[in-house]
């Protein structure tokens, strides 16, 4: 089993958490986008005597994700990475490979959502790229994408085409307008609401307009179909408590203060 | 028949930005003895009818063919204006007041590409892909 741990950590020094958290799930490879602190900080907070050791996997382009992997950096070699973007190519001794892409949209506050969505036309591009570049299309994407799972960008065909049930994503692509387009399998769409087990969404704002979702699921795991037999949808969760405080305020939303405005995302993969 | 096409009709007079990120393209190999290289992609289902996107990347072969996008442009069928589509930190050391990045004209598309390539941004990756790439060899020791 190999597990991951997602965070936007909201430009905070929210280390000493990061490595509450790693020391509740015991997380194989950590992911952190918006890090305010330096790589060293947060490595010196997760490698505290007793607990697992931790190295930093540095991208070469990509200064907007952090990985940090208990296990060498070898074994997760950035494959090709943009501004927002980093593609690692997993291969862990005697497991399968696979692709892990990691990235951070632009915001809403930035960018207008038919910004965002046609920028998602160029992040589906770039997966497919580094997906050639491999050999193979064993590929999770986990992203703060900003967008929510039914937005063009997310859900669309030339975006990332994330749809909602297994079923469909293992038809593994459709034709639309002669064009084929290959299918991301988007669990998250489960994660949304009151059904949840965890919390209802990833983020939360509420403004005095007319539509209004409160509950936004901006941080998302996509799977391609060629890696659904490693995913179980019981092996993701939204995080919300570090093991030992909860990331929660009274009123059941994330703790900006105390803690990010993103909470959490974990995950395992049976490669 | 009457020809009543100029004479001059098939000569190509305006080199083409994505001819010009080519030439640049070709010129980064030799400059870094292909350790590091870059490549030009065209993006055209990305673009809009009519319209050509192309994306100039970094490529260290000796890396599994890491690759890292700098920057895309992208023209209508009249070549220009050309707007290019760059990382924030290039942006904000080559053009750091100006929201958008575009060339009216082929001069003002190399004198934008030249501050783009010299960037702090593209020689910082272009070392770090130095420094980690090492030259490929045959195993023969002479």
């Amino acid at each position: 089993m190999t597990v991951f741990l997602f965070w936007n950590i909201n430009r905070k020094p929210l280390q000493a958490v990061v490595a509450s958290l790693a020391r509740r799930h015991a997380p194989d490879v950590i992911l952190l986008t918006e890090c305010g602190s330096a790589p060293n900080v947060t490595l010196t907070a997760l490698n505290q005597p007793g607990c697992s050791e931790y190295s930093y996997a540095p991208g070469i382009g990509c200064r907007k994700v952090d990985v940090f992997t208990r296990f060498p950096a070898r074994f997760i070699r950035p494959v090709l990475e943009e501004e927002r973007l980093t593609v690692r190519h997993l291969s862990l001794p005697g497991l399968t490979d696979i692709l892990l892409a990691v990235a951070h949209f632009p915001a809403k506050t930035h960018w207008k959502e038919a910004s965002q969505a046609l920028e998602a036309t160029h992040l589906s591009r770039s997966v497919t790229r580094a997906e050639l570049q491999v050999g193979h299309s064993r590929t999770v994407l986990v992203a703060d994408l900003n967008m929510n799972p039914f937005e063009p960008g997310v859900a669309g065909a030339s975006g990332l085409h994330g749809v909602m049930t297994r079923r469909i994503a293992e038809k593994r692509e459709r034709t639309v307008q002669g064009r084929r387009f290959a299918f991301f399998y988007n669990p998250m769409w489960s994660l949304h609401g009151d059904q949840s087990p965890g919390p209802p969404g990833t983020y939360y704002y509420s403004r005095s307009e007319q539509v209004e979702f409160f509950w936004n699921m901006f941080d998302q795991v996509l799977i391609r179909p060629d890696l659904l037999e490693f995913f179980s949808n019981d092996d993701l969760r939204i995080l919300d408590c570090d093991g030992t405080r909860s990331l929660l305020t009274q009123e059941g939303v994330p703790d900006a203060r105390h803690a990010s405005d993103h909470l959490p995302l974990l995950f395992t993969l049976r490669l | 028949m009457i020809d009543l096409w100029p004479d001059d009709i098939g000569t190509v007079v305006v080199r083409s930005p994505a001819g010009i990120l080519r030439e640049q393209a070709s010129l980064l190999g030799e400059k870094t003895q292909h350790l590091v290289e870059a490549e030009v992609e065209p993006w055209m289902e990305m673009a809009p009818p009519g319209f050509f996107v192309y994306a100039f990347r970094l490529v260290a072969p000796t890396l599994g063919h890491y690759r890292y996008k700098l920057f895309t442009i992208a023209h209508d069928v009249v070549l220009y204006p050309v707007e290019f589509s760059v990382d924030s930190d290039i942006q904000a050391e080559i053009s750091p007041s100006q929201r958008e990045l575009g060339a009216p004209d082929e001069g003002a598309f190399l004198e934008i590409l030249e501050k783009i390539l010299g960037s702090q941004k593209t020689r910082r990756v272009v070392q770090a892909l130095l420094t980690q790439a090492e030259p490929a060899t045959d195993g023969i020791p002479f």
